[in-house]
């Protein structure tokens, strides 16, 4: 359920640098450097090298695009309100008064590098999950709950694939991107009132206390071919406090114009993106979730997985 | 957006003049599932959804049929009162048209 010492760590691709990070995501080789060894670190707990090698394997070095990031953070003076900068292979992108502004567009900046490197694969603004073999996908816009209840289902022993990116192979396959889980305040306040322990496995960047990274949880699988699987149940969670967590059936069409609303790179995909959506929607049951309480949430899929 | 409502919009708009003669905008993709229809527009990257009525009226739109032929089509197909029909097609293809899945040809 946890990052966990124990797994046997394969060969990581992560250069010791207090100031470097760099690790391969699929088709992509992300290289970022920083002047504050604290950027360095957060970057590391979001991204775990550990466990994006097995999704880095299959590619061959030569086969991805690399991309190099600068971040410099400097100090206020009235001559440069804005000393916190981003360049992208040399070329400045980003500037930014408070330091910790750089966290949230860097997270931005890798979604964005992957849109552009991970195709064939489609990419939808979704939470992942999986159960014995059965995948989730939990597609929502942001402040949906959906991070909160990602964690929650790590935490209860489903497998963590993603709280906000779910990566779909052109036969409808999922596949993993284990960064940590960013929750806000409220969701994290619910998660922890829920899991308790969780306090251990959380990471605070000094971003005005908003901000709650939870470690990414292990996955069992160790290789791509294991790691992708089949949707079966796809629930678009809306937070409710008002209203019992439930799932109400929805009509696959409507599901699959909601999907296509998520989706990060349609528009490079074109019909064929939208063709591999159709078919994943016709092959998987599709709800409105209604959200309320944690743990009611959780035990909802599970009996619907159980009926599978 | 068209989804709203069983195929009747309630929204005051601008309706398409009777005589013009609609036909769907080409390279619009469609899905159909259960009845229901999801529209994929990849030039202008946009996904509609259209209930059942929607989608059958967006459907009747070949270029062959004045907007007051369509609606007594409509008012045939549906066993429903012409006047009451005709608003509402004339309603959904304003939708339709500023949502560019249609054409409102002369």
């Amino acid at each position: 359920m946890v990052v966990s010492a124990a797994r046997p760590q394969p060969v990581s691709r992560e250069r010791q640098s207090d100031t470097l990070f760099d690790i391969s995501v699929y088709g992509l080789n992300l290289q970022v450097s920083c002047n504050e060894p604290a950027f360095i670190h957060w970057l590391r707990y979001l991204l775990p090298g550990a466990l994006f090698q097995p999704i880095a394997a299959p590619y061959a070095d030569e086969g991805r695009a690399t991309v190099e990031y600068q971040v410099h953070m400097g100090y206020t003076d009235p001559e440069d309100p804005e000393p916190n900068t981003v360049t992208r292979n040399g070329e400045l992108i980003h500037r930014a008064s408070a330091r910790c502004h750089l966290q949230a567009f860097m997270e931005r900046s890798i979604t964005r590098e992957l849109t552009r490197h991970v195709p064939p694969h489609h990419l939808v603004h979704a939470g992942a999950a999986v159960k014995d073999g059965h995948g989730i996908l939990l597609p929502a816009r942001s402040r949906s709950g959906k991070s909160t209840l990602l964690a929650a289902l790590a935490l209860s022993g489903f497998d963590y694939y993603s709280d906000e990116i779910a990566i779909l192979t052109p036969e409808g396959r999922l596949l993993p991107f284990p960064k940590a889980a960013t929750l806000r305040g409220p969701g994290w306040q619910a998660l922890n009132a829920r899991f308790p322990e969780t306090k251990a496995f959380v990471y605070t960047p000094e971003c005005e206390g908003k901000l709650r990274h939870l470690a990414a949880p292990s996955s069992t699988p160790t290789t791509l071919d294991r790691l992708a699987c089949p949707v079966d149940i796809i629930a678009f969670p809306c937070y409710d406090p008002d209203q019992a967590s439930s799932l109400q059936p929805l009509p696959t069409a409507m599901a699959l114009g909601r999907l296509a609303r998520q989706s990060l790179n349609l528009s490079l995909l074109g019909k064929p993106g939208m063709d591999a959506l159709f078919n994943l929607v016709q092959n998987a049951q599709c709800y409105d979730f209604f959200t309320n309480d944690l743990a009611q949430a959780v035990s909802l899929l599970e009996e619907k997985l159980a009926q599978l | 957006m068209l989804k709203r409502s069983q195929g009747v919009l309630t929204q005051e708009s601008k309706e398409t003049a009777p005589s013009l003669r609609p036909r769907k905008t080409s390279d619009i993709v469609e899905y159909e599932i259960d009845g229901e229809v999801t529209l994929f527009d990849p030039q202008r990257d946009q996904v509609h959804i259209l209930n059942q009525v929607a989608a059958i009226i967006w459907r009747l739109c070949d270029g062959s049929r004045t907007v007051d032929e369509l609606a007594e089509d409509v008012s045939i197909l549906f066993d429903a009162d012409l006047d009451l029909v005709q608003g509402d097609v004339g309603h959904l293809l304003e939708e339709l048209e500023q949502a560019h899945l249609v054409l409102a040809a002369a």
